[in-house]
């Protein structure tokens, strides 16, 4: 099996989209293709596991070091703000005392932190793994024919932080391009989220020309008044010369304009 | 006693539409090659409804009745009394492939309801335009369907349903749903009514631009700031905003949408 189909076999295989009989060809040539054996365990347990990973807790030295640290950034802070009134107050011995306490301590979080950096840098890097991982079955899933296994695509899409271009675009596709009214009003929704990416704004203002569905337009010209996006008003001004719209319909795109003016 | 004479009236009524239908114009038997594994329907029609019901039978059955033709609201008035006999052929076809039945007709501008027997375990993509509504009853599989401008009607169904209307009415009873599939019902004039099994576990997002919402799962909304004051209505609760109202039925799970414009949205527990 090429490495493209077998990642998407794998995919399908972990997200549980096989047949029966399509499950258990996948598992004959797995056994016959002589691949590392442990790899589709680790596979599923790293997508099972991943989400639940919780990031170690600081331990309560680390916690007292920092307290320590806090405060005498504090006085610091305090000494740098109004050093008339505070350089009298605190006898200048002290002052390398307090530098030496603070080398120590920061001496003392580096060697406490340095394994947990190693750590943290090992869960990102599973994290964006599982982040790609997430994006590839999503997109597979855009392109079935079944609406609900699409719908279930854009539910993943929200789970994906941050998303990436990729599902931007796509999420962008099924809004402009899906045959289900519902598939794309659940696009409008996940769109929304990125109210403060320029693009996103952007291409939810143009979506508006490309719709046929009133309920879809109805959703994009609500996020537009709620937005404030003044953008939209010659996009509603198309839409309210179509000869086919319904009269409710056009009395919410006039009021909507009237309040984006 | 009094009212004899008008049960008398609405059977006749009633027997008269169904006269109207006794004939089909056109049936196909469409024998399926593995019936144990389920299969799918679909239906992308253009004038008149269609009517899904589940059955033990093992074969797709499809009925085609010219509708309206002698009916006194079809305003023939030279057609009365008289049963319709013959018409323009409907071009009902039925294409079987690997379990998917393909359903067609053209019937030259005539409004044709079709009516279909399929195995319980089966699912649907059925679409309607002009002049008709669509009934499903006892069936179990995944439902996609939309009828641009009449009712969608689901009864004792099972699985997992994607509807949408513009201007009909939604009405949806779940014996069964399937656990982690996503559902949605959006209608812009029309109301959504939908029943859903007491231990249904999924979270449902509702919004109603012009319309209340009803509930009488006992659900504990997460209602933004904006919400309005609800009104309290006998057995149920009533909840209405502007934005969207999340609901987790049993601790949530994959998420249910009922999205509408103008009409009322109702989420009540199967009985």
């Amino acid at each position: 099996m090429r490495r493209k189909i077998f990642e998407r076999r794998m995919v399908e295989y972990l997200a549980g989209e096989m047949s029966p009989a399509a499950e258990a060809d996948f598992k004959k040539r797995l056994a016959a293709a002589h691949i590392e054996p442990g790899l589709a365990a680790e596979y599923e347990s790293l997508l099972k596991n991943v989400d639940g990973l919780a990031c170690p807790e600081p331990g309560p030295q680390m916690r007292r070091k920092f307290e320590i640290l806090l405060d005498q950034a504090k006085r610091e802070a305090a000494l740098a703000e109004s050093p008339r009134a505070a350089v009298p107050r605190r006898p200048l011995a002290l002052r390398p005392a307090a530098a030496v306490g603070l080398v120590l301590a920061g001496a003392a979080i580096g060697i406490f932190l340095g394994p947990l950096t190693t750590e943290r840098r090992a869960l990102t890097g599973l994290r964006a793994e599982v982040r790609e991982m997430k994006t590839s079955v999503m997109l597979m899933m855009l392109d079935k024919p079944s609406a609900s296994e699409r719908l279930k695509a854009v539910a993943i899409s929200r789970e994906i932080q941050p998303p990436g271009d990729r599902i931007i675009e796509a999420l962008f596709a099924t809004l402009n391009g899906d045959p289900n009214v519902n598939v794309r009003l659940t696009a409008v929704e996940a769109l929304a989220r990125f109210a403060d990416r320029p693009r996103v704004r952007a291409g939810l203002v143009e979506a508006m020309a490309v719709q046929d569905a009133a309920a879809v337009e109805l959703a994009l010209a609500d996020l537009m008044l709620a937005w404030r996006e003044k953008r939209a008003v010659p996009q509603i001004d198309k839409l309210l010369r179509k000869d086919d719209l319904d009269g409710g319909i056009k009395r919410r795109f006039e009021e909507i304009r009237a309040r984006l003016l | 006693m009094r009212r004899f004479p008008y049960w008398i009236a609405l059977l006749g009524a009633a027997f008269g539409g169904l006269a109207g239908q006794e004939i089909p114009a056109d049936r196909i038997v469409v024998s399926l090659a593995r019936p144990d594994r389920g299969g799918t329907l679909i239906i992308q029609h253009d004038k008149g409804s269609i009517s899904v019901v589940g059955s033990e039978a093992s074969a797709v059955t499809v009925e085609a009745f010219r509708r309206g033709l002698s009916s006194p609201e079809a305003g023939d008035p030279d057609a009365r009394g008289m049963k319709l006999i013959a018409g323009p052929p409907t071009g009902l076809r039925a294409v079987e492939a690997d379990g998917t039945v393909t359903v067609t007709t053209d019937g030259r501008g005539q409004t044709l309801d079709l009516v279909v027997k399929v195995p319980r375990d089966f699912s649907l993509k059925l679409s309607t335009v002009h002049n008709g509504r669509i009934d499903v009853e006892n069936v179990s599989g995944e439902m996609e369907i939309t009828n641009s401008n009449g009712d969608i009607r689901l009864e004792k169904v099972a699985g997992s349903a994607v509807l949408s209307t513009f201007d009909g009415r939604i009405t949806a009873r779940f014996v069964e749903v399937t656990p982690g599939a996503p559902m949605a019902f959006t209608s812009v004039y029309g109301r959504i009514d939908v029943a859903f099994p007491a231990d249904a576990r999924m979270t449902v997002r509702m919004k109603s631009d012009n319309g209340l919402i009803y509930s009488d799962f006992g659900l504990k909304a997460e209602v933004p700031q904006t919400r309005r004051k609800g009104l309290t209505v006998p057995g149920g609760q009533s909840l209405s905003s502007r934005d969207w109202i999340t609901a987790r039925l049993n601790g949530g799970g994959p998420e249910t949408l009922l999205k509408s414009f103008d009409g009322n949205i109702y989420l009540r527990k199967t009985k």
